[in-house]
């Protein structure tokens, strides 16, 4: 049993029976509709969403079972796959990526988790890492550029019961750089010389791994929370912070909250996603620039939130991020890639996809439609790698019914499934 | 609508209670909800659909008064619902306070994603018509809205 599910579901019902039955006051309504409105029924405007047909899924495993025809590298081949890059030659996948796997504990019902080093090509199991003693479980993990250097977060795991039920307590965190060798192989596991840090919500290793940024969402004693983000220097532990007062989260509302943060390749500008108000913004941060004030980055993308009665259509279209999702910098500075959703008034159609946005302008570049598998309503979709221009990444998108992603390859609308294990990954890094 | 009203009022009166901890903050936005129901009532594909539409317009206008309430703390004048609220405190066990202080202490989707699961007891397809978000959504939405609680809950402790 949940605790925090069944002292909410109280509290709600306390709070509700604050308000007796028949005790609503009489409704105040103005003059009565304009003449000749239709009433219910009457016609159909477009209402949001439309069901994926079955023929759709169907052809979804068609051109899935035929895209696995992906040249899989070797476990020590950190070069393939290789996807080719239209404007600049091929755009090199990494070979090697760090899953964060979650392990059942049935004495709990709350699980830890370790983490794996695998094959990008092949999906195979190069190494397990296990959480460095005394900490007990891995929390978080991020990637430098080389292909060879992570970061790793480490976690106590305290059994606290409450009120019949179990809270498990997995704070403060503790970084760890992990080397791995030409092979993927562990290397080394060290310590970096930075605080731990209670609740962070999400790590971002700099390209050249000299830096970390670490998302902490403040909530304690604030409404609704005071955002902040410190950029540690590895060499030295040494801090920058810049902080947003109130009425801010930096999230993207996934349950793991992975990926919040991208950094372009020459360290200088931090992207990061953050919900304010209804908006859920991207913005970029420029490290190197003086002050602490997380309002100094610049607003990119701006998606509105809102009951879908109040949707905007500009052109019968609307594009939106929706939450869930994240959105990643290219490394050269220049775009965003974002999971995306397509909505149509007419015919009412939910499109979800991929869009490549502008960095500098925030205008859309490119909509990438997977031609497999096709998304559909109901679907989820991250982004967790980019090449340094774009013209290749590495998404997931979960297929409607379906209890785990698929994960792969995006060539423009070219989707190329990545062999591996996906169930119980929480937690990917590249 | 008046139909609608007399069946609905109270239980949309409590979930806006729920999000706002205020009785008369809760009644307003309901009355503003159904004033949006009557004059978009003729734009209804149907009636059906009428009960989705006035509950995702109160909790449009419970996000509304949330922010109209961060806005007014920003200057730091006292804001009128501070007198229903001590009314609401006096009604509501320490224990439940805290709890739902803390869940207004979330960001909007992710109280209304637990207020409508578990307190409505939505499904995620009815979730996700309320909320405007596909069913994903809905279920990433919920864990993480939960975990953040539950860390609210644990710092409070």
């Amino acid at each position: 049993m949940n605790s925090t599910e069944d002292r909410l579901r109280a509290a709600a019902q306390a709070a509700a029976s604050t308000v007796p039955p028949g005790s609503a006051p009489p409704l105040h309504l103005p003059a009565q509709p304009r003449r000749g409105q239709r009433r219910p029924g009457q016609a159909r405007p477009g209402w949001r969403l439309a069901a994926a047909p079955l023929a759709a899924a169907a052809a979804v495993l068609a051109v899935l079972a035929a895209s696995l025809a992906l040249a899989h590298g070797s476990p020590g081949n950190r070069h393939a796959p290789v996807a080719k890059d239209h404007t600049s030659g091929p755009a090199r996948i990494p070979g090697f990526y760090v899953a964060i796997v979650a392990r059942s504990n049935p004495a709990t019902g709350f699980p830890r988790q370790y983490a794996e080093v695998r094959a990008t090509g092949s999906g195979k199991v190069l190494a397990t890492i296990g959480p460095p003693a005394p900490y007990r479980t891995l929390e978080a993990v991020s990637a430098a550029a080389d292909d060879r250097t992570f970061v790793l977060g480490a976690a106590p795991y305290k059994v606290r019961h409450v009120g019949g039920g179990t809270d498990i307590i997995q704070s403060p965190v503790r970084f760890f750089l992990l080397r791995l060798s030409p092979t993927g192989h562990v290397d080394r596991l060290t310590k970096l010389p930075v605080p731990a840090q209670e609740w962070p919500s999400d790590i971002a290793l700099s390209p050249d791994s000299s830096r970390l940024a670490v998302v902490v969402n403040h909530t304690r004693h604030r409404h609704p929370a005071d955002p902040v983000i410190d950029v540690f220097t590895l060499s030295n532990g040494a801090m920058r912070t810049w902080g947003w007062a109130g009425e801010a989260w930096i999230t993207n509302n996934d349950a793991s909250n992975r990926q919040l943060m991208s950094w372009t390749a020459d360290g200088r500008t931090l992207a990061f996603e953050q919900w304010v108000g209804d908006d859920e913004q991207v913005r970029l941060l420029d490290t190197t620039a003086p002050g602490s004030d997380l309002r100094s980055s610049r607003l990119v993308l701006d998606f509105r939130h809102q009951a879908f009665t109040d949707w905007k259509f500009t052109h019968g279209k609307v594009i939106d991020a929706l939450s869930g999702y994240n959105a990643l910098i290219t490394p050269d500075g220049t775009k965003i890639i974002a999971g995306t959703d397509t909505v149509t008034k007419h015919p009412a159609t939910e499109d979800p996809h991929f869009t490549v946005f502008s960095a500098r302008t925030g205008a859309v570049l490119r909509e990438l439609h997977q031609s497999a598998p096709k998304p559909s309503t109901g679907q989820s979709q991250d982004v967790m790698w980019v090449s340094p221009t774009g013209s290749a990444f590495i998404g997931s998108v979960l297929q409607p019914g379906a209890d785990r992603p698929v994960i792969g390859v995006l060539r423009g609308n070219d989707f190329t499934a990545l062999p591996g294990n996906w169930a119980r990954v929480t937690g990917l890094a590249w | 609508v008046t139909a609608l009203y007399r069946v609905h009022a109270v239980g949309l009166i409590r979930l806006a209670v729920v999000m706002l901890g205020d009785r008369q903050a809760a009644e307003d936005v309901v009355q503003e909800a159904f004033t949006g129901l009557f004059r978009r009532w003729a734009h209804l594909t149907d009636a059906g659909k009428a009960l989705s539409y006035v509950r995702s317009a109160t909790l449009n206008g419970c996000r509304s008064e949330l922010r109209r309430r961060i806005r007014s703390e920003r200057r730091s004048h006292p804001t009128d619902t501070d007198a229903a609220s001590a009314e609401f405190a006096a009604l509501v066990s320490e224990d439940h306070r805290e709890v739902l202080a803390a869940l207004r202490r979330l960001p909007a989707r992710q109280r209304e994603a637990l207020v409508l699961r578990f307190y409505l007891e939505l499904s995620e397809p009815e979730i996700a018509q309320a909320m405007g978000i596909s069913t994903g959504t809905v279920k990433s939405t919920t864990s993480r809205a939960l975990t953040a609680l539950g860390r609210l809950l644990q710092e409070n402790a």
